[in-house]
């Protein structure tokens, strides 16, 4: 039995999703009507646009980044080329994409995933796929024209059915085809019964008007998007159970609880300003931690400021990667805290038993020994006993902005070199100032080669050993003193890092990376609020290939020109992050180059 | 001379040396003074690298069997009533030596090597010196000694000087005088050098005399001297020649100019006493060579003195007793040392790793300064336990006097025996002092260590029982409840307006509140710094060996055994050991190791 329907729309599915799910949106409410003929238990449920615009529009996208790539895109290769082979191969040459589909199928299509038991119950595919029909008579077209062999010889029957017209297969494993006014259900004989619901009766409790669903709708940052995904991992959890008997598992489990903690997660692609590739994910929190679930205390998790990217003013443009976020002290404070009353008890209550259990005694006296609170105390009780700062108030003058940022930069005796800058905004000018005295007390217990003047920390440093393995190989001279690297503290920051990038931070010019077209380009589409950020800044790799960089001695001509084709299909890429009491938000994004 | 005679003649001579060198002297005041017994070191060239001399007196003998005398008044089963020295070196050495030779052996007798390069070649260029009071006994020995020898001699009269030359061997010459009789295998120095007398001595260079000088007990029995410069110059072209790259650093040694003494004496008239002396000529090129050009070695001259009172922190049954002075500088200078030693062992590393091809700075660590390592992870560590800076907030203030004390003791929980250790120091600066216990009681609060406070006398202990406790074994051979049972096992953070202390239950509770006799107060004590100690010393080790043997006895552990018995009989001789050391400047330093008698 042919299942290339379902293969095909499959592999849609998650070419959409990777790129061209990202491209040109249909706001969710139209992308997810479908979502109206499914019942709320469902654990995935996928969809994307199906219109033919929207095929033709992916089409051109491939094209676009085809023709940058040296390499153009035949219009054969498309998504309206590969439908149209499809169909012909499916249809033994009697339909062709624009007379045997064109004309039936509809603006979405919804993969779905009903029960997590299918998963664990293994066999054939537990997938469903759900296509709006515009043309019921054409789409019954297209399924006896596909399965005009099989419904000779009686592998496939027609059954009508409260208004559907079901064509199903005697292999219960093989694919069956149901049709009505509005809709084609593609899915395995094995789910017979949940198709005919969905072709045939409204359900009562559609996944439309589920909570959940809407929940994880409304957290996704985005009104349109090109693909859409819902994911209730509960239901894979409450199944568990009746395939892993609590008998079975060594420690005591409530997956009841575990299954509440898992919420619900949504998923959007799209293309946003026409060459920034979007993909958004939102995660619905749980009513309790997952923690919970294993007798285990939830941990803590507080707030965090929003970032204020004019911070990366204090970054030189030719930062490679930016990473940037807030309140660093909080997020360490709650690590540390949060190892100690989950470290603790798992090692203790959950850990060392099952060690015994196994009868390694010994083993479990070692690890019953062991403590985090213990682990953590000696860590804050060096930071204060070497630095001079009680814990908490270190960890409070690192709560504001904070920033790090890598560059890759050409050297004339390594062919290129590393610049890093960790850049902290400074909340305690009292306290920072003991902060970089304490590390230069400690670099001198430690007798280490560095200087300290004026309040700011000299280390003199080597380049990176694999740069200097490149010089090597060349044979070229080599001058292995690389740029000093310096810790100090104005009133505004406090800043460790790389000579120029630290001398660019407290006395930053125009030339930053926030001034640079990438980020303030880029920055229009984090999401609003986020409280973190890494920036991929793919302009800055120009200058290593250029003709006359110092690499060029070394790197082929045709090397170059493919390196720098690659590089610039993209501009820069993004995650934005933002998470609150209630939901958590990613962005990621890949700007393409004009 | 028959070898027999000639052994018996060195054996004897030496034996009655080596036997000083053990004296206990009660029944003669001093040792002679070192000017006298080094007094031979006039016919010892000035480039002599090794030296040494001894008192081989009657006097010797007699001291001996007083040292039998103290001996056996606490071991008489060891030492049997008719026991003496004389007859033991008799003998030992044989060939009657009390009827035939030490009728006309003088007071003194020296060794030395005349010529360093020849400690490298199949026969080292020696001579012995041996003081005479009978030059025509001494010639008939030799006659005697020669006609019965395998090797044939040749007789001379050299200025006033009469010269026996081995023809046959040319490895026993004699040269005798009317005060003095010469060996050596070194005829020319016999033959030419001493009956002319016109060569630079020895006893004139100020650098032997200077060394000398830093043995400060009034008299000794013996004493040996090192030209350690020259005999490390040698040995490394000899076993490494020009190129080996530990050259510059053997160089450096040498061009340091070292020398080293060493004496052996009594004190007090029952107290078995080696000194040694160390005299670094040129302390700023030894400095340079192993730290840098920059670099100065600490200068250990800086310490002060110990206060001998310091003793009153601890009780009368101290057994072993660490003392010494500003503990923080000495912490920070140990520091020093291991980057001195590390750089000593990077240069040997260095030439090892060359032949592999390989560098240094390719091996994690190897070429890092190990001192700064060691202060920079003694740091980390210590903030760690306890949130203090070790440099900043401790060592600081540690600038008086210190003791580290480890005592056995008795117990009155089925435990039945404990160990009492700790650390005291002076109360320098109140504040800063207070400052530790504090955070220590934070730190603990922090670890979740259970901790209380307690106050003795006029101070305050901070008390972790648990940090001793948790180290015993669950199948420990006595249960849990003994231990929690056995209040000697809190471990105690104190203080006092007077001192710091930190360690078990019994001692931190005796250095706050000083009750009953106290260490200081003990004779044998009282006697190790009066007489044991050297003067002005900067570090002091003392084991009370009175109060280990009681320990034992309170302990039951001596009557475990046969072996633990006997062990405890000799102990009864012995009433203390003691190390100690002063540096007198980065170039001129001692020490004294002590072994007291005890006088039953």
């Amino acid at each position: 039995m042919k299942k290339l329907m379902l293969m095909f729309m499959s592999s849609l599915f998650g070419l959409t999703l990777v790129i061209g799910g990202t491209a040109f949106a249909a706001p969710t409410a139209e992308l997810t009507a479908l979502a109206a003929y499914v019942p709320a238990n469902v654990t995935l449920f996928a969809a994307v646009r199906t219109d033919h615009a929207f095929f033709e529009e992916l089409d051109a996208l491939a094209a676009q980044i085809g023709g940058k790539m040296g390499s153009p895109v035949d219009a054969d290769d498309g998504i309206v080329g590969g439908l149209n082979d499809a169909t012909i191969f499916s249809s033994n040459g009697a339909l062709d994409y624009e007379t045997g589909v064109r004309s039936w199928l509809g603006d979405s299509a919804a993969m779905v995933f009903p029960h997590a038991a299918a998963l664990f119950r293994g066999g054939d595919s537990p997938l469903l796929l759900v296509v709006s029909v515009t043309d019921r008579p054409a789409a019954q077209t297209f399924v006896e024209a596909i399965f005009a062999d099989a419904l000779a010889s009686g592998e496939v029957v027609v059954e009508e059915a409260d208004g559907a017209t079901l064509y199903i297969a005697s292999n219960r494993g093989d694919e069956s085809y149901g049709v009505t006014d509005n809709l084609m259900v593609i899915y395995p004989a094995v789910y017979d019964d949940l198709a005919r619901q969905i072709l045939t009766t409204t359900p009562n409790e559609p996944l439309s008007e589920s909570d959940d669903f809407n929940a994880a709708l409304e957290a996704l940052p985005g009104d349109d998007y090109s693909a859409f995904g819902y994911l209730n991992l509960e239901g894979i959890f409450t199944s568990l159970p009746e395939f892993m008997p609590t008998s079975a598992i060594p420690i005591s489990v409530d997956f009841g609880v575990l299954a509440d903690s898992m919420g619900v997660q949504s998923f959007g692609a799209t293309l946003l300003d026409g060459r920034v590739l979007t993909f958004d994910a939102a995660f619905v929190h749980g009513g309790v931690s997952v923690f919970e679930a294993f007798g285990l205390p939830a941990p803590s998790v507080g707030t965090r400021d929003a970032l204020d990217l004019s911070f990366a003013r204090h970054v030189p443009s030719n930062a490679f990667v930016y990473s940037h976020s807030t309140n660093a002290g909080s997020q360490i404070r709650e690590m540390m805290d949060n190892v100690v009353s989950i470290g603790d008890p798992f090692l203790h209550d959950i850990l060392v038993p099952l060690i015994r259990m196994a009868g390694e005694d010994e083993a479990a006296n070692v690890v019953d020994a062991f403590s985090f609170n213990t682990l953590t105390t000696f860590a804050e009780l060096t930071v204060e006993g070497t630095i001079g700062l009680p814990i908490d108030q270190l960890y409070g003058l690192l709560n504001g902005q904070y920033a790090s940022a890598f560059s890759i930069i050409p050297d004339p005796d390594t062919y290129v070199t590393f610049d890093s800058l960790q850049v902290f905004e400074n909340l305690d000018a009292a306290g920072s100032g003991q902060l970089v005295e304490g590390v230069a007390s400690l670099l001198g217990d430690f007798r280490a080669d560095y200087t300290y003047a004026d309040g700011v920390i000299t280390v003199p440093t080597t380049k990176p050993l694999a740069t200097m393995m490149l010089a090597i190989d060349s044979e070229r001279e080599l001058n292995s003193v690389g740029p000093d690297m310096l810790i100090t503290a104005s009133d505004e920051l406090i800043v460790v890092g790389s000579r120029p990038q630290v001398e660019f931070a407290l006395a930053p010019s125009d030339d930053s990376l926030a001034a640079t077209d990438a980020f303030t380009y880029d920055s229009q589409f984090f999401l609003s609020g986020a409280q973190s950020l890494s920036f991929v800044n793919i302009a800055a790799l120009y200058p290593l290939f250029a003709d006359d960089a110092p690499l060029a001695e070394v790197a082929p001509q045709t090397d170059r020109d493919q390196i720098n084709m690659a590089i610039g299909l993209f501009d820069s890429a993004s995650m934005t992050a933002l998470s609150t009491e209630a939901t958590t938000q990613f962005r990621f994004t890949l700007t393409m180059g004009k | 001379m028959t070898k027999k005679g000639l052994l018996g003649l060195l054996t004897g001579v030496l034996l009655a040396g080596l036997l000083g060198l053990v004296d206990t002297a009660p029944v003669r005041a001093d040792a002679p003074p070192v000017s006298d017994l080094a007094a031979l070191a006039r016919y010892y060239p000035s480039e002599t690298a090794l030296f040494a001399t001894f008192d081989i007196s009657e006097q010797v003998f007699d001291d001996l069997d007083g040292l039998l005398g103290v001996l056996r008044t606490s071991i008489p089963d060891l030492i049997p009533s008719d026991a003496n020295s004389r007859d033991l070196v008799d003998e030992l050495a044989g060939s009657g030596f009390l009827t035939t030779i030490r009728p006309w052996v003088g007071n003194y007798i020296a060794a030395g090597i005349l010529d360093v390069e020849s400690l490298m070649g199949s026969q080292p260029s020696v001579l012995v010196a041996i003081e005479i009071t009978g030059r025509d006994a001494a010639r008939d020995f030799l006659d005697l000694s020669m006609s019965n020898a395998s090797s044939r001699y040749v007789e001379s009269e050299v200025r006033g000087y009469t010269l026996f030359v081995d023809t046959s061997f040319q490895q026993m010459n004699y040269l005798l005088g009317d005060d003095i009789l010469f060996i050596s295998n070194n005829l020319d120095y016999l033959e030419t050098t001493i009956p002319s007398g016109d060569f630079a001595k020895l006893s004139d260079e100020t650098i032997f005399q200077e060394t000398l000088g830093l043995l400060t007990a009034p008299g000794y029995y013996g004493v040996f001297y090192m030209d350690t410069s020259a005999l490390l110059s040698v040995t490394a072209q000899d076993e490494f020649g020009d190129d080996f790259p530990m050259m510059e650093l053997y160089q450096s040694m040498v061009d340091a100019d070292i020398h080293q003494t060493f004496g052996v004496t009594v004190l007090d008239g029952h107290t078995l006493t080696l000194d040694y002396a160390n005299n670094i000529g040129s302390y700023e090129n030894f400095a340079s060579v192993l730290l840098g050009d920059d670099a100065v070695l600490p200068d250990p001259s800086a310490y002060p003195p110990v206060d001998g009172t310091f003793a009153r922190y601890l009780p009368a049954r101290s057994q072993l007793v660490i003392q010494g002075t500003a503990l923080g500088s000495q912490i920070s200078g140990m520091f020093d040392i291991f980057t001195l030693y590390g750089n000593i062992f990077q240069q040997m590393m260095a030439d090892e790793l060359y032949g592999y091809g390989m560098g240094l700075s390719e091996i994690p660590f190897l070429d890092s300064d190990w001192g700064g390592l060691a202060q920079g992870w003694s740091t980390v560590t210590f903030a760690g336990l306890t949130g203090l800076n070790l440099n900043d907030e401790v060592l600081s203030w540690m600038t008086g006097d210190f003791a580290l004390f480890l005592d056995l003791i008795a117990v009155e929980s089925d435990l039945t025996l404990s160990l009492d250790m700790g650390f005291i120091t002076q109360n320098t600066d109140s504040a800063a002092v207070n400052n530790v216990q504090e955070k220590m009681a934070s730190a603990a609060e922090r670890y979740g260590l259970v901790n209380t406070t307690e106050t003795h006398g006029g101070g305050s202990a901070l008390v972790l029982p648990q940090l001793v406790r948790v180290l015993f074994p669950p199948d420990f051979m006595v249960s849990k409840d003994v231990i929690d049972a056995t209040p000697e096992l809190d471990v105690m953070i104190g203080v006092s307006d007077d001192v710091f202390v930190a360690g078990s239950r019994p001692g931190v509770e005796y250095a706050l509140n000083p009750s009953g006799e106290s260490l200081a107060d003990t004779a044998a004590y009282t006697s190790a710094v009066e007489s044991a100690f050297l003067p002005g010393s900067q570090s002091i080790f003392y084991i009370g060996f009175d109060a280990l043997a009681e320990a034992l006895r309170e302990t039951d552990l001596a009557g475990m055994s046969r072996d633990m018995a006997e062990v405890m009989y000799i102990l009864g001789a012995v009433e203390s050991a003691t190390i100690s050391t002063v540096s007198h400047s980065t170039a001129h330093s001692a020490g004294r190791l002590t072994l007291t008698l005890a006088q039953r």
